[in-house]
């Protein structure tokens, strides 16, 4: 007895069938692949516009016009089962449509009565009137390749099958649409309402749409039935959405995963002796499945890794603020991992693993003499205070500007800190008027204006009795991301030279700084003479400062 | 002709003597199952689910062939169990794909449905090249045959539905809450998920007790048909789980007989067909919200504010003619269909329909208001009047923009409302009492 899945062969099943009875087996991956482009080209736009549903609803009811069709002419085949089938597919658009929009009932439910009522009709008479036709209810729904593909004419030296020459055009009329309208298609699928705008009647692009679907329904039935070429419809093109955001790049991977599956499909079909279409499906799905989970952008696995980074980055900073935390500057002292591991509540473990990731960084160094002791370094210094920078400005800007209550925002901050960018902070540090402590009194650290020149600060950060010299005037803006373009940039730097100018501070000139009057936000310095200047926050921003 | 509808007569006999035992428990397996799609269908139609049940329709496909596949027998309990998994893994898979990718969740559905219904058919014609499985009868999951409903079946059957009705009996408050209103649901603390689960697991046993009558193709519609048809009907839950449970036994009933006129028709696709003939007299002929009905309406409605306008033409151009001289109060179509400014060849069509409700009286080409004629004109004007008076008064819209509101409105005041408008308005009679002076 046969087992119920039989080893693989390489040779039976991969090899033989091109060998032997090459053409028919090139003839059947060609239609599958042909099917799949057509299927996943018209698929991009279902999937983009939230259609994959009324797509599903069509290529069941297509049946019914196929059916309908048989009946009047008495053929399978030729120009009246396109139109039948393509007046089906309009017919059912707007049965749903005015189902639901005349009445109570829901668009799903409106999409699920008119499919299955066309599609139980098309059966019913498919079963008793027609029953002489070539058109079996089960292949209705799945298909079968091979007998599609019986029927052949003759073009010039090659015989071609006559299903395959259809599916060749339908896939030539799409692409040449594509092309055409590729512009309007795309503000349709992208804005409707931009394109109401413009003019276009996106509904009418809808019934084209629709159309064009049916034909390819149509063409692909005998082939895939009804049910499978849902799947050809969804699977490529949610693929492709899934690997890339251009909509070209969707049509071409879409059209490579479409020939893939047909490929693997065919394979699997021989192997297993099982239904094409069933098969091609499988491997559409597989390679969804392959997508989904390895995309480089939107895969699950992508996700959880950049999920994880970003845990281990907040774990990483996070013992790095806590070193500083258990051996302030004023009072250096090492601190053993068992302290970090109370600390930040991680398992031993994880706390080792992410140490040693420090070390090799240069943040923390192991201290001489004492193991299993660490201290921070210069580096890690600097990244411990750029947190607690970040992390008592974003409470500051809760507590002054969102209005918080000041137990409230620890939380908050705690979180923001690790995904604060430099040049926000600098803004929320502008925005907040250079604050010297946060909510909780604790002083905020001021950041220097680069790190090439760490004993030189702009005027507006520091503290009154900060003692310095006159460094020099920024040329460009110094606290973040002002929205000013750069000629404008140039132009207010040259009156801010020239205001400072006429403050009258020669470069070199040693200062005091007396008092910081937060209300008008201004800075009060003392010059070495005696007398006493008032400098506003724009030029404060700008002057640069030794300590 | 003649011979075959009397034997589609005996035939039809035939099935209701309910001689033979698989007749009856067709039967009985199809009255089942109407009563408990019929049920769950009002929560899923409600709860927009349904093409949610589309999905887990052809989702089982692969798991009816992995159960067949235990025993290499249509067992039903296998066959039950790996539906039943198959459209639970179904179910889990669309929630995947739609909180892990940026995929709207119809194209998960769509996936799913398909995926599955292709892997399905991988597995159903490998099962064919087998002897087993060549007579397996597997092929009328597809469409349904309700002949192929056995005893044991029966039992499956008739265990689930008394499972699925007696949770729906005994959880009806909670579904019903959570389906109208899950803000309030979860608030009130009710365990909305919990309750959401349990209904995604009763339509999983409904759709897999209903494989075997109406197959996976076209399951769907037994939970969304009946449901839809009932929701045109009526406004209260309780009403409309008993009429969808009607509609989809009777119409589970009439596929049945249909497809036993003749031997190996699919039953699903006659019970879908019977179903939609009862969802379109709904969509037209419901009362309430039948689209013929509603249609019937408006054209009433026209009609009827037509006709009254016409009485206030009449009873305006008369007040005009008895102001200006002292003749006697009756107006000629001539001179009413210039204060119509319409052309006179259409006042007799106009003014019939107030002759044949007893408002006017035609003499010749003269026409006069009846007494009840002349009450009705008054009341129409004092409506006017009456809600122009509100609306300046209490919303304070300026005079000279309530006039096609008004117009719009004398016709549809109902007594109450007029009533309930003059205690608003402290009874006033000015208006009225500068008409007629």
């Amino acid at each position: 007895m046969k087992p119920f899945i039989p080893p693989f062969d390489f040779y039976n099943h991969l090899v033989q069938p091109w060998t032997m009875g090459g053409v028919d087996t090139a003839w059947t991956v060609c239609m599958g692949a042909l099917v799949a482009i057509a299927c996943g080209w018209i698929g991009c736009y279902l999937i983009l516009q939230g259609m994959s549903l009324i797509g599903d609803a069509i290529s069941h009811t297509v049946l019914l016009g196929i059916v309908v069709a048989f009946l009047l002419t008495g053929q399978i085949g030729g120009p009246a089962i396109f139109l039948g089938a393509t007046l089906t597919g309009l017919v059912t658009t707007v049965l749903i449509e005015s189902l639901h929009s005349s009445s109570r009932i829901k668009e799903d439910a409106a999409i699920g009565i008119v499919f299955t009522s066309m599609f139980a009709l098309g059966v019913v008479l498919l079963s008793t009137l027609a029953g002489h036709a070539h058109i079996d209810t089960q292949h209705v729904l799945y298909g079968d390749i091979a007998l599609s593909l019986l029927e052949a004419t003759t073009i010039g030296p090659l015989t071609i099958p006559v299903t395959i020459v259809q599916m060749a055009v339908v896939v030539l009329i799409i692409s040449t649409l594509i092309v055409a309208f590729y512009k309007e298609l795309l503000i349709v699928a992208f804005d409707p309402q931009l394109a109401d705008v413009m003019g276009l009647r996106p509904h009418w692009f809808r019934y084209g749409l629709m159309s064009v679907l049916s034909v390819t329904v149509v063409s692909s039935f005998e082939a895939v039935g009804a049910i499978l070429v849902v799947a050809m419809l969804i699977a490529p093109a949610a693929t492709a959405y899934l690997l890339t955001d251009r909509l070209p790049a969707m049509f071409a991977i879409s059209a490579v995963a479409g020939t893939l599956s047909s490929l693997i499909g065919y394979h699997t079909a021989v192997w297993l002796e099982v239904s094409t279409g069933g098969a091609m499906v499988c491997a559409a799905c597989g390679l969804f499945g392959i997508a989904f989970l390895f995309s480089p952008t939107q895969g699950v696995l992508a996700t959880a890794w950049r999920r994880a980074r970003l845990r281990l980055r907040t774990g990483e900073e996070n013992i790095v603020r806590n070193l500083l935390k258990l051996s302030p500057l004023s009072a250096p002292s090492t601190v053993s991992i068992d302290q970090l591991i109370s600390a930040l509540g991680d398992t031993r473990w994880q706390v080792r693993w992410m140490l040693s990731r420090l070390l090799r960084r240069g943040w923390i160094a192991e201290a001489a003499g004492a193991s299993g002791a660490y201290q921070l370094t210069e580096t890690g210094i600097q990244q411990a205070q750029r947190l607690e920078r970040a992390h008592r400005l974003w409470e500051m800007f809760l507590v002054d500007q969102v209005g918080l209550a000041s137990d409230h925002v620890h939380p908050a901050a705690e979180d923001v800190e690790h995904l604060l960018s430099e040049q926000l902070v600098e803004r929320v540090d502008d925005v907040l008027g250079h604050p010297d402590t946060d909510p909780h009194g604790s002083p905020i650290p001021r950041s220097a204006v680069s790190e090439h020149l760490p004993g030189v600060f702009t005027l507006s950060k520091l503290r009154i009795g900060d003692r310095g010299r006159i460094f020099a005037l920024a040329d460009g803006p110094t606290t973040g991301m002002q929205e000013t373009p750069p000629t404008a940039q140039s132009g207010a730097a040259a009156r801010v030279r020239a205001s400072v100018a006429a403050l009258g501070l020669p470069l070199g000139q040693p200062i005091t700084v007396v008092d910081r009057n937060t209300a008008d936000e201004s800075w009060t310095i003392q010059l070495a003479d005696g007398k006493t200047i008032n400098v506003e926050h724009r030029l404060a921003d700008s002057i640069l400062v030794r300590l | 002709m003649d011979i075959l509808a009397q034997s589609t007569l005996t035939d039809i006999a035939q099935f209701w003597s309910l001689e033979y035992g698989a007749v009856r428990t067709a039967l009985a397996g199809v009255v089942l199952l109407g009563i408990s799609c019929g049920m769950l269908g009002c929560f899923v139609v409600l709860r927009r689910l349904s093409l949610m049940g589309d999905s887990l329709g052809h989702a089982v496909l692969p798991g009816v062939c992995l159960g067949f596949l235990v025993n290499k027998t249509k067992d039903p309990l296998w066959i039950f169990l790996g539906a039943v998994l198959s459209a639970w893994l179904g179910s889990w898979l669309i929630g995947l794909i739609q909180r892990q990718s940026k995929l709207k969740p119809d194209t998960a559905m769509g996936l799913v449905l398909s995926g599955f219904f292709g892997f399905g058919v991988v597995l159903l014609t490998r099962l064919q090249n087998f002897p087993y499985g060549n007579q397996s009868g597997l092929n009328q999951f597809l469409f349904g045959q309700a002949s192929a409903i056995n005893e044991r079946d029966l039992w499956l059957i008739g265990s689930m539905s008394i499972v699925i009705v007696g949770t729906v009996l005994l959880g009806f408050k909670e579904l019903a809450l959570t389906s109208f209103d899950a803000g309030f649901a979860t608030a009130i603390g009710l365990p909305t998920r919990a309750i959401h689960y349990s209904l995604m697991l009763l339509i999983a046993l409904a759709i897999v007790i209903s494989i075997q009558a109406v197959g996976v193709v076209l399951l769907s519609a037994m939970l969304i048909t009946p449901a839809a048809t009932a929701y045109l009907l009526t406004d209260r839950l309780r009403v409309m789980v008993l009429i969808s449970v009607l509609c989809a036994t009777f119409a589970g009933i009439v596929g049945l007989n249909l497809s036993f006129l003749e031997r190996s028709l699919p039953t699903g696709p006659f019970i879908v067909v019977t179903l939609t003939v009862l969802f379109l007299a709904a969509y037209l002929f419901s009362p309430r919200y039948g689209t013929v009905t509603r249609w019937w309406r408006r054209r009433k409605q026209t009609v009827r504010t037509q006709r009254e306008n016409v009485l206030k033409s009449i009873y305006s151009a008369t007040q005009q003619q008895s102001a200006s001289s002292e003749i006697e109060p009756a107006l000629s179509l001539a001179a009413l269909a210039e204060h119509r400014r319409e052309p006179i060849a259409q006042m007799p069509r106009l003014v019939a329909p107030l002759v044949s409700r007893g408002w006017v009286t035609l003499d010749g080409d003269r026409c006069r208001l009846t007494e009840r004629g002349l009450q009705r004109a008054r009341e129409l004007v004092r409506n006017y009047q009456l809600w122009e008076l509100f609306l300046t008064r209490e919303i304070n819209i300026p005079y000279d923009h309530t006039q096609r509101d008004a117009e719009d409105i004398e016709h549809i005041l109902g007594p109450e409302l007029v009533h309930e408008l003059e205690t608003e308005l402290g009874m006033q009679n000015t208006t009225i009492a500068k008409q007629q002076s």
